[in-house]
């Protein structure tokens, strides 16, 4: 299964906007179990799906020859839930795209019956797009993908709520290091190249989408709170990332290790920071906040 | 806006924010890489920010290209090695950087570990007089 998340493109702008859907369906395969029992889509999957969006305008208006990686997540952040069978309205737009410096920079939001659920605003390098992809397949797939009409016209569909599937495993470590009980964890993880994570990200040279890495760090971090607030881990809801970057590639069969610490607390808004490195390179760092209960 | 402590107080936010390091760790003589933590993304987003909070263009490379000044390539650097004479015209143009810190055997892709919070000051006086130049003329 592809780590692809934009299924269609109704309306393209190059250079300034562009509007996608998504569907949510079983194959979409990152989700967990809420407080209420109800799965829901994992909520860095949107930001992984608007990010793609964005990627899609950068590919189409540089004829092909850039897409956007990785860089700087200003801020992301998580409104509502997405469940199974929802149909997600995403929209981005550019606020600077510059080839000479290879650099954009843009932000977007994913919306359910025009309720924001995600919102994102980043900062990207542009990366040659012969680097990752195979560009005639790009073509082919942009050419499948791209079928404009308004909005209204869009079948937009309603949750299912008769499915259950929850496949928790995907963003969880497999060691941890240590543990200091409200202060800080750090915890390893072994990247599987049989990992679905991996699929087609990218055909010619393959990397850790950041979504993922960004995935481990809340996971962790919710472990971290959970454990000293004596709350359960449904309960706790990732609200904020902010100044994300990441500085390098990560690869299949690295060893991923991520360190959370815990800053503090604003009433019911607990705060974390995050640093990931590879044989000990530092590879991202970032903060985190979350909230009990509802977000 | 034509001094260093007018602008200061934005670009010392703008760095802090882009570093995200408290802003009483921000003075004028700290070294953006040496001190301050960055890497090769953040100039790109500081470039950005900058642009944008002072409403200039600041192309990439100016620093660079404005040291060399008159100087040929060869005359700059040689095997990516600042030459003496480069390495003078850098501390000419770079005057707000210490002296200890510009080694004998630089090499040009180092440059940007020299840049001070002081520098990215004098590119926005810079880049702001040229923006009232060019609408003079």
């Amino acid at each position: 299964m592809s780590y692809s998340f934009v299924d269609r493109i109704i309306e393209l702008e190059e250079g300034k906007r562009i509007v996608g859907l998504k569907k949510i369906t079983h194959q979409d395969l990152y989700f967990y179990k809420n407080d209420k029992g109800k799965t829901v889509l994992e909520p860095l999957i949107m930001g992984e799906a608007l990010g793609q969006l964005l990627a899609w305008n950068v590919i189409k208006s540089s004829q092909f020859q850039f897409r956007i990686l990785g860089g700087i997540l200003h801020e992301a952040l998580n409104l509502n839930d997405a469940f199974i069978g929802e149909t997600i309205l995403l929209e981005g737009n550019i606020d600077l795209l510059d080839y000479e410096n290879k650099v954009v920079v843009y932000d977007a939001v994913a919306s359910i019956h025009k309720k924001p659920i995600f919102k994102i605003s980043c900062l990207s390098p542009l990366i040659d797009l012969n680097y990752l992809n195979d560009v005639n397949e790009i073509q082919r797939e942009f050419q499948k993908i791209y079928q404009p009409c308004s909005i209204e016209n869009c079948e937009l569909h309603m949750e299912d709520s008769d499915l259950d599937t929850s496949y928790d495993q995907y963003f969880e470590v497999d060691t941890i290091l240590e543990w200091k009980k409200g202060s800080y964890l750090i915890a390893e993880k072994i990247l599987s190249p049989l990992s679905p994570y991996f699929s087609n990200h990218f055909p010619k040279r393959v990397v850790l989408p950041l979504t993922v890495l960004l995935g481990c760090n809340t996971k962790l971090a919710i472990h971290l709170l959970s454990d000293f607030l004596n709350e359960h881990k449904s309960k706790i809801k990732f609200k904020k990332i902010t100044k994300a970057k990441i500085n390098q590639f990560i690869i299949p069969c690295d060893t991923l290790k991520s360190k959370i610490i815990y800053k503090g607390n604003e009433k019911n808004r607990f705060f974390c920071d995050f640093y990931n490195e590879v044989k000990g390179n530092k590879i991202c760092v970032g903060s985190a906040e979350f909230l009990i209960g509802q977000i | 806006m034509n001094d260093i402590q007018t602008v200061y107080p934005k670009v010392a936010k703008i760095i802090a924010n882009v570093l995200a390091v408290d802003e009483s760790n921000i003075s004028l003589d700290k070294r953006l890489i040496e001190d301050l933590g960055a890497e090769s993304i953040d100039f790109m987003d500081l470039i950005f920010q900058l642009e944008r909070e002072f409403g200039v263009k600041i192309p990439r490379g100016q620093v660079e290209k404005e040291v060399r000044g008159k100087l040929q390539n060869d005359e700059f650097e040689k095997n990516g090695v600042i030459t003496p004479k480069g390495l003078e015209a850098l501390k000419n143009y770079l005057s707000e950087v210490p002296e200890k810190y510009f080694k004998s055997n630089l090499k040009s892709n180092e440059i940007s570990r020299l840049f001070t919070v002081e520098t990215f000051c004098k590119l926005v006086i810079k880049e702001k007089a040229k923006q009232t130049e060019s609408v003079n003329v």
